[in-house]
């Protein structure tokens, strides 16, 4: 999901507002570690759970911020963009991200990172990803059928189990939590 | 650091327990604005010494709200009676309203929240799922009826039939 900072700036404020962002973003994945491809390809040992912990911190503060700034008057919730589904090229494409993942060791963002940073396999990896892209976008015609099947529109959680926005904020927020402490729990088992 | 994890751990449960105690992702309507549905009410029951402002430039203001009167073309002692209600495309920005007020001297108004983007997603092209819960439905038929009445046009989804998507993402 995606909304514009603000909504009226001309389009090269919002554009130096994304650079601004990204840069930010990159440094606090550096911090994290997260340029480390045997720091991501730990996670799938058990043996360094920072992924998950990192990817469930950004995501507890993207939904406890957008649903209390909308709550608060503060953020225009019907400016926030909500990405369409489609299920089973989403699944496709998700096991296949997964795959690069584990392969790779590192995944867009955090290719980048490793590649400003200057290691290697970072650079190889950006590489990799743009020939992908070129790839796909070569061969998408043929693909399209599948592409824009089972499509569901901006499906939400909410929309999907039924429940209430709220209910599900706090249900995702348990979920999170416990999370947590089962990837602790499996960090120490494996140390 | 560990005290940091337990500040983090319970600003995460008290963001979670108040979501549940504040229901809803949107702030309550202030007491000087109006919903969609709501409009569409008092326009349908042709409520006396209503007063529909469009409030956007004239460039803008095709296919506005049926009633709806240009800022320009309102009489200020039309103002001095009844209910205004001003919108724009999205909001009303509070400055523009502030001046807007204070040259006309409007004395009782309310802003259509959300605008005319609202008035088209809420009253004029209201939308069921397929997999839409049986509260949703019920809700459903009054919202078509409305929208009819409008001249919109309400879909309800055959399942696997997907809801159209914006083109392109705003503000982009």
């Amino acid at each position: 999901m995606s909304a514009p900072l603000f909504a009226d700036a001309p389009l090269r404020v919002s554009l130096l507002i994304a650079v601004l962002l990204g840069i930010g973003f990159g440094v606090a994945l550096e911090r994290a570690g997260l340029g480390n491809a045997r720091k991501l390809a730990a996670q799938f040992y058990g043996r360094d759970l920072t992924v998950l912990k990192v990817m469930f911190s950004a995501l507890l503060v993207a939904m406890l911020g957008v649903f209390w700034l909308g709550r608060w008057g503060l953020l225009d919730l019907d400016a926030v963009y909500v990405p369409p589904t489609f299920v089973l090229p989403q699944l496709a494409g998700g096991l296949l991200f997964g795959a690069g993942l584990i392969v790779a060791g590192l995944c867009p963002g955090t290719a980048c990172v490793s590649a400003a940073s200057g290691r290697i396999d970072g650079m190889f990896v950006l590489l990799g990803l743009f020939a992908g892209m070129l790839a796909t976008g070569l061969l998408l015609p043929r693909f399209a059928h599948f592409y824009t099947s089972t499509a569901q529109g901006a499906w939400t959680l909410p929309q999907w189990l039924h429940l209430s926005y709220s209910a599900v904020v706090a249900l995702v927020v348990v979920i999170a939590l416990l999370a947590f402490a089962a990837a602790e729990w499996l960090e120490r088992r494996t140390a | 650091m560990r005290n940091v994890h337990r500040v983090l751990v319970l600003l995460a449960l008290a963001g979670g327990a108040f979501a549940v105690v504040a229901e809803h992702p949107q702030a309550p309507l202030a007491s000087d604005e109006i919903s969609a549905p709501e409009l569409a009410q008092w326009l349908r029951e042709r409520r006396e010494g209503l007063l529909l402002v469009d409030l956007r430039t004239d460039a803008e203001s095709a296919d506005g709200i049926p009633g709806a009167r240009r800022a320009a073309a309102v009489e200020r002692a039309e103002l001095a009676q009844g209910t205004v209600v001003v919108y724009a495309g999205r909001s009303v920005e509070t400055a523009a309203l502030a001046a807007w007020r204070e040259a006309e001297g409007v004395p009782v108004y309310r802003r259509l929240r959300g605008g005319l983007a609202a008035w088209q997603r809420d009253v004029l092209y209201p939308l069921l799922r397929a997999d839409a819960s049986p509260q949703q439905r019920r809700g459903f038929s009054e919202r078509a009826a409305l929208s009819r009445y409008f001249g919109g046009t309400p879909r309800q989804l055959a399942p696997g039939e997907a809801p159209p998507q914006p083109r392109s993402r705003r503000g982009c």
